[in-house]
C-alpha cells in the first residue's frame, strides 16, 4: 500500500508534464485562451437565469438566481468535464499505453488535474461574484476543502472504473453524454433541493454529486454546515468509488495493452 | 557478464475477437443467441446450421514457449513476418503486458525509442515536448535540464526549440524522437523499427549513436524489417515464427534462414488464397544455358533458356505463363516481366504433362542474385492457376569488371551529339525518307 503510493510519487515529474500537456494543449490556438474556463460555466449561468429564474420562475432558497446556479454549475462543470475527458483519455494515449511502462492511472489523474486548474480559474469569478452580492463570509468556508475532496474522490474513482471499460467497450464513451445529461437534471443545479418532494429525498443521498452541490451552497450562499448526513453519505459513497476504482484498475491495467 | 533479460517458458495469449466482439451489442447478442434453444442442437454436428454461432472470441497463441537469455551489453535483434510475436516480446520487455505463463524477467531500466514522436503534442513547442518525452521515458526533469542542450543540438533544430512541432517537418520530428530517446540513459535500449525514418545521413547518425552505446555496456534490443540495419547493428539475432524461436545466434544465418522462409512460403501462401492448384501446377522450373545444358551459374551477355514444367490436370485452351525477374534486395521492384499473352504467343491448349520454353538471349543483368518468379494463367488472366513466387535463384556472375548496377546497357560516348536512330547508317535513313 506505502509502496504503492511512493512509486505514484516518483512519478510525480510525468503527472505535473501530462498536466502541462492538458491544460496548455486545450487553449493553444483559442484566441480567449484559459478564460474559456470562466466563460462555459458564466455564460451557462446567463442562460440558466434568463430561463429558469426569469421565464419558468424557479425559487433559489432566497439567493440571486445567477449566484445560486454559479455555485452548482462549477462544480458540476468539473465533474462533467472530467468524466468527458476521462473516460476516453487511455484509448486517446494509445501509442504510450502499448509501449511505455508507468503506472496508467497517471494519464487519469493528469485528467483530474487538470480539470482541477480550471476549476481554480472558474471560482475566482465565483469569489467575484460573492463579493458583488454581498454575501457574507464565515467560517464555514473552510468546509468547502473536504466537500471538494469529496467531489475528487468520486470522479477519480468513476474514471478509474470507466476508462478501463471504455477500452474494452467501446459503447461506454457512446452512453457518456447521455449519461452526463441525465445526470445533471437528476442533481440539484438548476433547482433547490428543498423544490424536491419529501418522499424522493432520501434517493437524492444515493447521488453523491447531489450532496456535494448542495453543501457547496449551504456553506458558500448560507454562511451555514451542510446537511451531515447526506454529506457524510456523499463521502463514504465517494472513497469507496476510488478505493473499488483503483483496484478494478490494478487489476486490469496489465490487460490494457493487450485489447487496445 | 550478468543476464540482464531472462525469458523462461513465455507464452502470451491473446483473445481474438471476431467482428465487432468489442461493442457491448456483440456480447449481448451473443448471449442471447445462446439462450435460443434451437441454438444448443444443431442437427448434423459436423456442418454447423445457419443459426451455430462462431464462437466470439478465439485463443490466439502469440508466443509459445520462448525462452532465452540475454545478456547485458548484448545487441540482439528480433526478425520475423508480421505477426510472428516480435512486437509481443517488446511490450513484454517494456513492460506493459504480462506474459500469460512462464516468467519474462527484466533488469535495469528499459526505454523504447517509440515511434516517431508518439509521445509529443503537436501543439507543444520543441522545448515542452522534449520536458514531457522525457519524462514520459522515465527521466526526471534535472536529467532532462542536464542534457537539454546536447539533445537540441543531436535533433539539429536549435532555430526551432519555440515552434510547435505540428510545423515541424517530419525529418525534424523523427530526430528530435530519437534524441530524446538517444539520452534517456536506460540499461536496455528497445528499438522498434524507428530507424525505417529520417533521411540516410541521420540514419547513419542513429547507427552510431547506437554503437556508441553499445560500446558503453548498453543492453540493445532491435526489432526491425530493415535485415542488413540488423545485419549491421546486431551481434546476435532471433528469428521468430509464429510466437516460436526458429533461430538464435549469428545475425547472418538468421536472416539466411528467414530470406529462405519468407520465400518458399510467400511461394505456397497464395495458392491458399484462390490458386486451388488442381486445374494446373507448376512441376519444376529449369535454367538451362544455349547448348540445352542445365545450370544454375550464368553470365551477362549469355542466352538462357527457361524451361517451366507443367502439369495440367484438364485441358486448359490458351494458357498463358509468365516469368519475372526481381532483385533480392527489393523484391517488390519488378526488374523485368512477361508473358505469352503480351508477346502475343497464342498457345495450343495443354493437357497433362509437358513442358514450354522462353528464351532469353544476350541476358542483361549484372553480377549478383536474382530471383524469378514463374506463374501460369488463363487466357486473360483472370484466374492465376498457380504461381511459383521469387521461388528460383538465378545467378550471375560478370564478365566485366568496371560495370556496376543491376542491367547492362550499352553507351557509346562521345564529343558529338548524335541524333536519331544509332543503328541505322544515315544514308540508308535518308533514302528511306526519300
Amino acid at each position: 500500500m506505502i509502496g504503492y503510493f511512493r512509486t505514484l510519487f516518483s512519478y510525480r515529474e510525468l503527472l505535473y508534464f501530462l498536466v502541462l500537456r492538458e491544460t496548455k494543449a486545450k487553449y493553444k490556438q483559442t484566441v480567449l485562451g484559459v478564460a474559456w474556463s470562466v466563460l462555459q460555466p458564466l455564460s451557462l449561468m446567463v442562460v440558466f437565469t434568463v430561463v429558469f429564474s426569469l421565464f419558468a420562475r424557479l425559487p433559489s432558497d432566497g439567493v440571486p438566481y445567477a449566484l445560486f446556479s454559479y455555485c452548482a454549475l462549477l462544480p458540476w462543470q468539473f465533474f462533467a468535464g472530467v468524466l468527458g475527458r476521462g473516460v476516453g483519455s487511455l484509448l486517446s494515449n494509445q501509442v504510450l499505453v502499448q509501449k511505455v511502462y508507468f503506472p496508467r492511472e497517471i494519464i487519469l489523474f493528469a485528467v483530474v488535474a487538470s480539470a482541477v486548474v480550471d476549476f481554480a480559474v472558474g471560482a475566482s469569478l465565483f469569489v467575484a461574484l460573492l463579493w458583488f452580492y454581498q454575501i457574507p463570509w464565515g467560517w464555514h468556508f473552510f468546509l468547502i476543502f473536504p466537500v471538494f475532496l469529496i467531489q475528487l474522490f468520486f470522479v477519480a474513482g468513476l474514471i478509474l472504473i470507466l476508462s478501463p471499460l471504455n477500452v474494452f467497450y467501446r459503447d461506454i464513451n457512446m452512453v457518456m453524454p447521455l449519461l452526463v445529461q441525465i445526470w445533471m437534471f437528476a442533481t440539484p443545479i438548476i433547482y433547490p433541493l428543498s423544490l424536491v418532494p419529501e418522499a424522493l429525498r432520501p434517493y437524492y443521498a444515493l447521488n453523491p454529486m447531489a450532496g456535494v452541490v448542495d453543501a457547496y451552497r449551504q456553506i458558500l450562499l448560507h454562511d451555514a454546515a451542510p446537511d451531515p448526513l447526506t454529506i457524510s453519505f456523499a463521502a463514504i459513497i465517494a472513497t469507496l468509488t476510488l478505493v473499488g476504482g483503483l483496484l478494478y484498475f490494478k487489476k486490469v491495467e496489465f490487460e490494457l495493452a493487450d485489447v487496445m | 557478464m550478468t543476464t540482464a533479460i531472462k525469458f523462461e517458458n513465455v507464452s502470451k495469449k491473446y483473445k481474438l475477437y471476431s467482428k465487432g466482439g468489442l461493442y457491448l451489442r456483440d456480447r449481448v447478442t451473443h448471449a442471447l443467441g445462446r439462450l435460443n434453444p434451437f441454438n444448443h442442437f444443431p442437427r448434423n454436428p459436423e456442418k454447423p446450421t445457419a443459426g451455430t454461432q462462431e464462437p466470439l472470441e478465439r485463443d490466439f497463441w502469440a508466443l509459445k514457449n520462448i525462452s532465452f537469455d540475454i545478456k547485458e551489453g548484448e545487441s540482439i535483434g528480433f526478425i520475423g513476418r508480421n505477426g510472428a510475436g516480435k512486437s509481443t516480446i517488446l511490450k513484454l520487455l517494456a513492460g506493459v503486458t504480462r506474459p500469460s505463463s512462464g516468467i519474462a524477467a527484466v533488469s535495469g531500466r528499459v526505454a523504447a525509442l517509440i515511434e516517431v514522436g508518439a509521445g509529443f503534442h503537436p501543439e507543444l513547442t520543441g522545448r515542452e515536448n522534449i520536458y514531457l518525452n522525457g519524462s514520459i521515458l522515465g527521466m526526471k526533469k534535472a536529467e532532462i535540464d542536464n542534457c537539454f542542450d546536447s539533445i537540441v543540438a543531436f535533433a539539429e533544430i536549435e532555430q526551432f526549440m519555440d515552434t510547435p512541432v505540428k510545423h515541424y517537418s517530419s525529418g525534424m520530428y523523427v530526430r528530435l524522437g530519437f534524441a530524446i530517446a538517444a539520452h534517456t540513459n536506460p540499461d536496455i535500449y528497445l528499438i522498434d523499427e524507428v530507424l525505417a525514418v529520417g533521411d540516410e545521413a541521420f540514419q547513419k547518425k542513429c547507427l552510431g549513436t547506437l554503437a556508441e552505446h553499445i560500446a558503453a555496456g548498453k543492453t540493445m534490443i532491435l526489432v526491425s524489417h530493415q535485415l542488413d540495419k540488423i545485419e549491421e547493428v546486431c551481434e546476435r539475432c532471433i528469428y521468430l515464427d509464429h510466437g516460436e524461436i526458429r533461430y538464435d545466434g549469428d545475425p547472418i544465418d538468421a536472416i539466411e534462414r528467414y530470406r529462405l522462409d519468407v520465400r518458399e512460403n510467400r511461394s505456397n501462401s497464395p495458392r491458399s488464397d484462390g490458386m486451388s492448384g488442381e486445374e494446373a501446377r507448376i512441376a519444376e522450373v529449369i535454367f538451362r544455358d544455349r547448348n540445352g545444358q542445365r545450370k544454375h551459374g550464368f553470365e551477362t551477355g549469355d542466352d538462357l533458356t527457361v524451361e517451366i514444367q507443367y502439369n495440367a490436370m484438364r485441358r486448359l485452351d490458351q494458357p498463358v505463363f509468365g516469368i519475372s525477374f526481381r532483385h533480392p534486395s527489393k523484391t517488390d521492384v519488378v526488374l523485368a516481366s512477361f508473358n505469352t499473352r503480351a508477346q502475343a504467343t497464342a498457345l495450343d491448349p495443354i493437357e497433362g504433362k509437358g513442358s514450354i520454353f522462353c528464351r532469353i538471349s544476350n541476358l542483361p543483368f549484372l553480377e549478383g542474385k536474382y530471383l524469378v518468379s514463374v506463374v501460369i494463367h488463363d487466357h486473360d488472366l483472370t484466374k492465376t492457376y498457380d504461381y511459383h513466387y521469387i521461388r528460383y535463384e538465378l545467378e550471375i556472375s560478370g564478365k566485366e569488371a568496371h560495370v556496376h548496377g543491376l542491367i547492362q546497357l550499352s553507351p557509346d560516348w562521345s564529343t558529338e551529339l548524335s541524333v536519331g536512330d544509332s543503328l541505322a547508317p544515315m544514308h540508308k535513313r535518308k533514302g528511306a525518307i526519300g
